[in-house]
Order: structure tokens, then C-alpha cells, then sequence
């Protein structure tokens, strides 16, 4: 009755504080929906994103076409040959990359397509004299075709290696058409057969290389920005309980409301007890708040919706681990310091490193060896991956368990810490 | 029967130069309202969460009621209420509801027609369902008198109870303790208004530096230093110079 007593002291406490309730809940939605839209563009593969390119086609002949028509295709780059209305020369196209008003430069130079025709001719001669059927080629010019590509510096390795990759594979799929090409008109020229076949033959997607989905039922599902945002910025929200929690309790310990609690017989385990379960329901709730922002409100904003899968026991079980561990740390905040600036001092600035180290703002995966290391070290980081286990990678109960015991020890660790710096504030 | 045994009892906070309490012997009896008197920094504080159970003496004993404090504090916080200098009341809670929450942890299953007529008593009723943080001075610190006696304690003390409140809101408090009194509980008095510890104390002790320096009854007190105001005495005990 005494714990119930504080819970419902606790809630008329909050609710008369508007500031308190919008720190809260009101921040965590905002925060997560700014983050999302922040992060959407860094977060969206190369393949379904596209940017604009400048293009400088001066070859005019079929390799360029092509290379030109394949980028456009690709889904990934928006070819532009034309700035303010009129169209620009290499240099002037440069100058625009150099400038950062685009971020690459695909250059095709002249005779692109006579180069690579003469080339390519040259060793189906080579071949076929190999076998006899023709004679030895006479000597030609056999000069490479460069096509470059100019990057401004600032721009994403990844998407600077998305164009490069995009225009080898279009550079090799042109080789082999004109390589088969000139073979039909070697052969038709030594048989005096006009057959097509052999130029019309795809030597693209002889081996097809397929992504294996670990689980059934989630095959379209990758990590994105809101998949990644909604789970990281509640793990930071509910840690950052620690500010509303120790800052109402160092209050409460200030002003001398404490100390009558402590002059009734008994009542203190119940007033920890009872503040330490309203908390946590406070982080359940913004748990399952979050986790609607991503269902249903960010979906409304045109991002992608949040895909938690159906084991809701497990989504349940995984929220009150990080809600036990969250609150605790919050309790053990509140009793170690004495000061109400010293709490919240350190309170946001252990949440905000806890944070960077655990993966919130970037994923764990692209951080440097050490520093996936020490963000092991990190409850949010544990927190994440149970969300990550859950909704992305199907994880049976048993997989879940590890990060969940870290947790639970974790909030045991720092409840002991709080009842023996609290016992020993109150002998001073 | 003595209600509280107080022998050459020290307590030193750590850190600090000199002891809070040096050495402190008293005996206060059931019944009795006692006047604990002194300078700011005398330990009068320090003895009455001593007389709790809040701080353990570094050396001497305490009984209340033939408890020990020390070491059965919740048993003697069960008889003992203690309404602080500080306010120690929740702001953003309402009158009712401070009472309502702190009778359930004082164990207690809230009477709300004894809660309602003590709010009544102390001239709270119109008010007593506003936040206190709306309260005045004077309406805070009758409330948290009405929060000490929840519990009807054998035990009273009090620690400045009239600081800051009007003439007809102390004269209402004092004749509530005097009630309270003839009916049988015990009552420490701290406070610097003289005057009433005069009125209403049978015997006041003159604390300084943790050592009770004069102890007795007012006539006796006034009669040993020759004046005929408490004042005088106090002034001769604990001397003139304003302590920090």
C-alpha cells in the first residue's frame, strides 16, 4: 500500500508539471522523428538513392549512348548535361564538381567507341589467327579508352565507390557485347553464314549472385533510418529517465520533504520502492510510444514504417530489461550525488557518452575495432541489439538472453550502489 | 517516567572542528513540554534526530520510552513526531493530499474525517485542496504541524513552529500543543521566541556548542539570574556575539 501510495504521489506529482511531462514524452517523439528524417538520406543504399551526376559525353557514338543510357537506367544517378540552360564542356563541368555544386563528374572522351571497336577487333583477330581460321592481325593502334570520373572531396565513400562499381559493370557489359559482336562478324566473314546468335548472346548473369535472408518472413527488411532511430533514441530516451528521476528525488531530498519520510518508521524502502516503479512505468510507456511514432506517425511523414515482427512477449520481456536498467541507473544517480546541478550534470553527460558508445548515433558495426569493443561496454548498446535481435534478425528467446542478463545485472549493480550511497548520506 | 534519557552523549559530523553534541546529559519527562533552547549551531537539531534514530551518537546513550534509538530507530519514530523547521511537505501535492499520502505511509488507513478535522482546526479548510506550493508561510508550517501528529505521537517536537506565522495562527498552535498536552503527550519546544517558551514550556534547557549549559524551570531560571525576562538569561548563557 505504502509503494502504491508513492506511485500515485509520483503520478500527481508529474502530471502538475507540464514541463516535466513534455520532457519526457514530447521530447523522445520529437527527437526521433528529427533524427529519422536526419538520417534517412546516409542510412538509404546506393542502389535507392539517387544523385545527380554530370555527364560530358564527347564520344557521340554507341559506348557513350550506352555508358549515358545505362547510368540513367540504373536507378542510382540522375545524368545531368546541362547547367543553367546551357550545356558545358569538361573543364566548366569540373570547375561545377570543384565548386560543390555536384558531386561527380562521368567524362566519356572522344573516339570513346572507335577505341574500344578497334580493341576489341583487334583481339578477336588475335584469337582466331590463334586457331588458324583467319590471319595474324596487322599492327594497329591499340590505345585504352578512359572514361574518368571526377569526385567533389566531400563526398560519401560509399557513393563514390556506388558510381565506380555502376560504371565497371557497365563498361564490362559493353566490352563483352562488342567483343561477341565482332566475333559474329569474324565468323560470318570467314563462314559467309549470317548467323545472329552468337552476337545476340547475353554473357551478363551467367552466375547470379542472390542475398540469403537469415529469416522467413522479414525478406524485405534491412536496415534503414527509421528502423535504426526508433529503437536507438528510445534506448536514449528511457536512460535519459535518469534526469526527471534524480532531479525530483534531490529535490524532494533538498527542500525537506525526504527527511519526513525518513521521520516516519519504515516509509523509505516504500518511497524508493514506489519512485523506482513509477519511473518504470514512465519508461514503459515511452517505450511503447516510440515504438508508435515508428508504426504509425513516421510512416505518415513519408518515411519507412518501423517493422518490430510479431513476438510481442519478447518486444515486452526486451522493454522491461531496458526499462529495469534504465530507471536504475537513474536511482543510483539520484543517491550518489548530492547536489541537484552535480545529478543532472552528470546524469545527461553519462547518458549522451553511454549513447555515442552503445551505437545511437551511428550503428556499432561501421565504428572503429576498439570502439565496437568498448561500446559492448554500453547498457543502450545492449538495449539496441535486443531491439535489433527482435525486429530484424528473428532471434529465438534463448539469443535474447545474453543482453538480457547484462541488463538485469547491470540494474542489480546499481541498485546496490544506490542503497549504500543513500544509507550513507542519510548517517552523515 | 522519563520520556527521554539523554547521557554525556557526543555526536561529531566528519569534517567538522568540534563535535555538534559534546557531551550532552538531559532528562525530559512524560508529560512534560520541555523547552530546548539555543543559538543557531547549538546541536539542537543534531539532538533531536539523535532522539529519532537519524544519526547514531558517537559515544553515550539515549532512551526514549526505554528505547534505544540507536539501534530500534523505527520503533521510537512509530511514537515520535517531528515537525521540522524546514517545511517537509510535498509542493505540487494539495493539503489533503499530502495528508492522505503521508497517513498511508505512516501505516495508517486515511481517516478522512480526522485528516478534515485537523485541516478544519488549523484554519486550512478553504485551502485544502490547492497545491501548497500556493500556500502561504504561515499556512505551510500549521500543515506541517498537522503532518507530525498524523499518527497521534506519545512523542512531539518541535522545531520553530510559529517562524513566520501570524499572532492569530500562533496563539491557535499554542493552544493546540497545551490540549494536546493535558492530554497526555510529551513535547519538545525548540524555538527562538522566547516569549513562548515561557508561556508554554514547565522547563526549558539552554543548549550551546552540544553541552546544555542551564536547565529548569522558568521561575527558577529567573529567580537564579535575577531578571524577569528569558531573554536576559539566555543572553547570559549563551552570550552576546551573533553565531554564524
Amino acid at each position: 500500500m505504502k509503494t502504491l501510495a508513492t506511485i500515485y504521489k509520483e503520478f500527481l506529482t508529474l502530471v502538475r508539471d507540464p514541463g516535466g511531462m513534455a520532457m519526457i514524452f514530447l521530447m523522445p517523439v520529437i527527437l526521433v522523428t528529427v533524427m529519422s528524417f536526419v538520417q534517412d538520406a546516409p542510412f538509404r543504399d546506393y542502389t535507392s538513392f539517387r544523385f545527380d551526376i554530370l555527364c560530358v559525353n564527347e564520344d557521340n557514338d554507341s559506348l557513350g549512348t550506352w555508358v549515358e543510357h545505362s547510368l540513367a537506367s540504373s536507378g542510382s544517378f540522375n545524368l545531368v548535361k546541362s547547367y543553367q540552360g546551357k550545356s558545358f564542356t569538361k573543364d566548366e563541368a569540373i570547375k561545377l564538381v570543384n565548386d560543390g555544386k555536384y558531386k561527380a563528374l562521368v567524362y566519356i572522351p572522344k573516339d570513346a567507341t572507335k577505341k574500344i571497336s578497334n580493341r576489341t577487333a583487334l583481339v578477336v583477330q588475335t584469337l582466331m589467327a590463334g586457331f588458324g581460321i583467319t590471319d595474324k592481325p596487322k599492327a594497329q593502334n591499340n590505345e585504352s579508352v578512359e572514361i574518368q570520373l571526377v569526385f567533389d572531396p566531400v563526398i560519401q565513400a560509399n557513393l563514390k565507390q556506388a558510381l565506380l562499381f555502376a560504371v565497371e559493370k557497365i563498361v564490362a557489359g559493353a566490352e563483352n557485347k562488342l567483343l561477341m559482336s565482332k566475333f559474329s562478324e569474324q565468323i560470318k566473314k570467314v563462314s559467309g553464314t549470317s548467323d545472329t546468335s552468337l552476337a545476340s548472346a547475353d554473357l551478363s548473369k551467367m552466375v547470379l549472385v542472390t542475398e540469403q535472408k537469415k529469416s522467413l518472413g522479414f525478406d524485405s527488411l534491412s536496415m534503414n533510418s527509421v528502423q535504426h532511430n526508433v529503437p536507438a533514441w528510445t534506448m536514449f530516451a528511457m536512460f535519459f529517465i535518469v534526469f526527471p528521476l534524480a532531479g525530483n528525488f534531490i529535490k524532494e531530498r533538498e527542500d525537506g520533504s525526504l527527511l519526513r519520510l525518513r521521520l516516519i518508521a519504515g516509509s523509505q524502502f516504500h518511497f524508493i520502492a514506489g519512485k523506482y516503479f513509477f519511473y518504470l512505468i514512465i519508461c514503459l510507456l515511452q517505450f511503447v510510444l516510440m515504438m508508435a511514432v515508428g508504426l504509425y506517425l513516421l510512416p505518415l511523414l513519408g518515411l519507412s514504417k518501423l517493422v518490430i515482427g510479431d513476438k510481442i512477449l519478447f518486444i515486452a520481456t526486451a522493454a522491461l530489461s531496458i526499462a529495469i536498467a534504465a530507471t536504475a541507473f537513474g536511482l543510483l544517480v539520484a543517491t550518489a550525488f548530492r547536489t541537484h546541478h552535480q545529478a543532472l550534470s552528470f546524469g545527461s553527460v553519462s547518458v549522451v557518452i553511454l549513447a555515442a558508445m552503445g551505437g545511437v548515433w551511428v550503428p556499432v558495426y561501421i565504428l572503429p575495432h576498439a570502439m565496437q569493443v568498448i561500446s559492448s561496454l554500453s547498457p543502450l548498446s545492449w538495449g539496441l541489439e535486443l531491439c535489433n535481435d527482435i525486429f530484424l534478425r528473428n532471434t529465438s528467446f534463448s539469443g535474447l538472453i545474453p543482453d538480457i542478463s547484462k541488463l538485469l545485472v547491470f540494474a542489480l549493480c546499481c541498485i546496490s550502489l544506490s542503497y549504500y550511497f543513500h544509507n550513507r548520506r542519510m548517517q552523515r | 517516567m522519563a520520556a527521554i534519557i539523554i547521557e554525556k552523549v557526543v555526536k561529531e559530523y566528519k569534517g567538522a572542528d568540534r563535535p555538534a553534541v559534546n557531551g550532552l546529559s538531559l532528562t525530559i519527562e512524560q508529560g512534560e513540554i520541555y523547552g530546548l533552547l539555543g543559538p543557531n549551531g547549538a546541536g539542537k537539531s543534531t539532538t533531536v534526530m539523535l532522539i529519532c534514530g537519524l544519526l547514531v551518537p558517537d559515544s553515550g546513550s539515549i532512551s526514549v520510552f526505554g528505547i534505544d534509538p540507536a539501534t530500534h530507530g523505527s520503533v521510537v519514530r512509530s511514537k515520535v513526531g517531528v515537525a521540522t523547521q524546514d517545511i517537509a511537505l510535498f509542493p505540487s501535492l494539495t493539503a489533503m493530499e499530502n495528508l492522505n499520502y503521508l497517513a498511508r505511509m505512516y501505516g495508517l488507513k486515511p481517516d478522512r474525517n480526522k485528516i478534515e478535522t485537523l485541516v478544519e482546526r488549523f484554519g486550512l479548510k478553504n485551502k485544502a485542496h490547492k497545491q501548497v506550493s500556493s500556500y502561504s508561510g504561515g499556512m505551510k508550517r500549521r500543515l506541517n504541524l498537522i503532518a507530525s501528529i498524523l499518527h497521534d505521537p506519545e512523542l512531539l517536537i518541535l522545531d520553530e513552529p510559529t517562524a513566520g506565522v501570524d499572532v492569530q495562527s500562533r496563539t491557535m498552535i499554542i493552544e493546540y500543543l497545551q490540549e494536546k498536552n493535558n492530554e497526555g503527550m510529551t513535547i519538545i519546544y525548540s524555538s527562538h521566541i522566547l516569549e513562548e517558551a515561557e508561556r508554554l514550556c514547565h522547563r526549558v534547557g539552554i543548549i550551546n556548542e552540544g553541552q546544555l549549559l542551564e536547565e529548569g524551570t522558568t521561575k527558577d531560571l529567573l529567580a537564579k539570574f535575577n531578571t524577569d525576562s528569558l531573554e536576559d538569561v539566555f543572553l547570559s548563557v549563551s552570550g552576546k556575539s551573533i553565531r554564524s
